[in-house]
């Protein structure tokens, strides 16, 4: 993981201004609920985790977060997300009928390492969600991204890995039944 | 209360009153005579594997503390000095050599006793008896298993004796492994219902799972089961209760080529531990009364914590198999995420159902409604080779023992 207080680096503009109109349009499909059209944005070996975060003692802050394999919101592959959207699909997954109306606003967008291929992206993410007349809940956080890219052309990248640190321990929400 | 809680529910009928899942006074009623009387999980030993290892969790409504003394045995108190009632560990989990409160500075042991206070001499002219300002200690613990329950009431009957023939069916989660082992910290997250829906349908009910979890069912490509299978309901006078399929249990669980390998090995032990009937068949859905709820299969069990009438926090955990290698265990922590948990592709309709009727009950004339348990009524006996009371799967034997033990605990005035 990308730690907090690793610096940017020096991206060009137009690898950040690139890097940003990626999560951008991601953040676009999945408020209008174009989900096939956001998972031809992943690859096809990503891993998306979402850790459960943990109040700790300040001698054991660095377990605030549980680690790889430990316990999670999400830990899930390519399949596992083309199910959700199938599942979503069917038009009968009660917790998004009638839909919820989702914000995803990304903010904080730094690019924090180039590998290659692979740009190390860190930003923050405010997901509003209301459904039905007066239900609403709201999930904030921190994405650690890594996004691949896969030819030269302007935007042509996709999600390799995603680690979501949500900033909640107890979910205020009924479901997490939408993409963070 | 001046309603009588015999015109809220009858389980002869199989009527139950709206008005218990929304109504303020039945709340402060059923902390005091249901969560305090009934026992209640805790944690599981292999949580806390060292000294001075805690996790906060609660009873009922009350926050707990839940620590490993050192000498073998797990203590349990209320999470609140005994001064001002400040909370005295403010993490969810971690090690502690003792507990301090943030407020005034008294200190706490790992068995919740009260060993220093500042300005004991020049404060309390040395008048404060430490010995009897202990946090106060939830007085019964009973490991099950390493299944740690407490119980507030001193006079409850044993665990054992709370769980009936509950045991036999928590014994097909509690002991098919030789070894079991939590797999990482809990998911918590709230829903805006009453704690009684999802307790409720942990031990009744298998009847919703065709309609609210239509989608996932299809997602998932796998066959759901026909009119022909047929099942099981257990229920019991404690209010316990369980439903299974007697055919091939429709599996929910996707582990991968290697965890299910392992796990088609593992079967012939499990048959070993428990027999062929359970090994095989006892794998469904569960509560032990009133709000321990468990899975078998997708390996979750869950606590669903009162949070006044309206709401309740839900802790999840994963039970895995100690002894099974790495990577399946990491197979099946992940397939029960992604099916039980908050963002659990299963679990998500279940909030659902149980918020929006809870929302509903915020209407005066809904408030007042009765819902129907009838289902399967007049028709339970008993079935060679399974203790206690069944009936088919599809009833709601289970749901009516529910209500009746929560009533009958309701009405007695100890």
């Amino acid at each position: 993981m990308t730690t907090d207080a690793a610096r940017p680096v020096a991206a060009d503009l137009v690898l950040h201004h690139e890097v940003s109109q990626f999560l951008f349009r991601e953040a676009r499909l999945l408020d209008t609920r174009q989900f096939e059209e956001w998972l031809s944005m992943i690859a096809e070996d990503v891993r998306y985790v979402a850790p459960v975060r943990l109040a700790r003692m300040p001698r054991e802050d660095r377990k605030e977060f549980e680690p790889v394999g430990g316990g999670a919101h999400f830990d899930e592959n390519k399949e596992d997300l083309a199910q959700r959207v199938r599942k979503v699909n069917t038009g009968r997954a009660w917790s998004e009928v009638p839909a919820s109306r989702t914000r995803h606003l990304v903010t904080n967008i730094e690019v924090t390492a180039v590998e290659g291929d692979d740009y190390h992206v860190s930003s923050h993410f405010l997901l509003y969600r209301t459904r039905s007349a007066t239900y609403q809940d709201q999930f904030a956080g921190a994405r650690h991204d890594v996004l691949r890219r896969r030819s030269g052309g302007f935007g042509d990248l996709e999600l390799a890995e995603r680690t979501i640190l949500l900033d909640q321990t107890v979910l205020l929400g009924n479901n997490l039944a939408v993409f963070l | 209360m001046s309603t009588r809680i015999s015109d809220l529910v009858d389980p002869v009928e199989g009527r139950v009153s709206a008005r218990i899942y929304a109504d303020e006074q039945i709340y402060d009623v059923e902390m005091e005579r249901v969560f305090g009387r009934s026992w209640l999980f805790l944690a599981h030993e292999s949580m806390l594997p060292k000294r001075g290892d805690y996790i906060t969790t609660s009873m009922g409504d009350d926050p707990v503390v839940v620590v490993n003394r050192g000498d073998g045995e797990v203590a349990a108190f209320m999470n609140q000095c005994r001064h001002r009632g400040m909370r005295i560990c403010r993490a969810d989990q971690g090690n502690a050599r003792a507990f301090t409160c943030s407020y005034h500075g008294w200190v706490y042991d790992l068995q919740g006793n009260l060993t220093q206070v500042p300005h004991e001499d020049d404060g309390y002219l040395g008048a404060l008896d430490k010995s009897q300002m202990g946090a106060l200690r939830v007085p019964r613990i009973a490991n099950y298993r390493g299944f740690l329950f407490g119980c507030w009431d001193e006079k409850a009957p044993s665990f054992e004796d709370y769980l009936g023939d509950m045991a036999w069916y928590f014994d097909s989660f509690a002991n098919r492994y030789e070894n079991n082992e939590i797999l990482g910290a809990p998911n918590r997250w709230t829903i805006e219902c009453n704690w009684k829906f999802p307790s409720e349908q942990f031990a009744t009910d298998v009847y919703h799972a065709e309609t609210s979890h239509i989608s996932a069912l299809i997602a998932q490509g796998g066959d759901w089961v026909t009119a022909d299978t047929k099942g099981l309901q257990f229920s019991s006078p404690g209010g316990h209760g369980t439903g299974f399929y007697l055919d091939d249990a429709p599996d929910m669980t996707d582990y991968g080529p290697a965890a299910r390998q392992y796990r088609a090995e593992s079967r012939e032990r499990e048959v070993e531990r428990l027999g062929e009937t359970r090994a095989v068949h006892v794998r469904g859905h569960n509560t032990i009364f009133p709000n321990f709820s468990f899975l078998i299969g997708t390996n979750t069990f869950r606590v669903w914590h009162p949070r006044g009438p309206h709401q309740i926090e839900v802790m999840t955990w994963t039970l895995g198999d100690a002894d099974a290698p790495d990577e399946v265990k990491d197979a099946m922590r992940r397939n029960a995420l992604r099916t039980f948990s908050a963002g659990g592709i299963f679990e998500a309709e279940d909030g659902e159902n149980w918020a929006e009727i809870q929302d509903v009950l915020k209407g005066g004339r809904a408030r007042r409604s009765s819902f129907d348990f009838t289902m399967g009524r007049g028709a339970a006996g008993t079935t060679e080779g399974y203790p206690g009371t069944t009936n088919n799967i599809y009833s709601e034997e289970a749901g009516r023992s529910f209500y009746r033990r929560w009533a009958q605990l309701m009405e007695e005035d100890q």
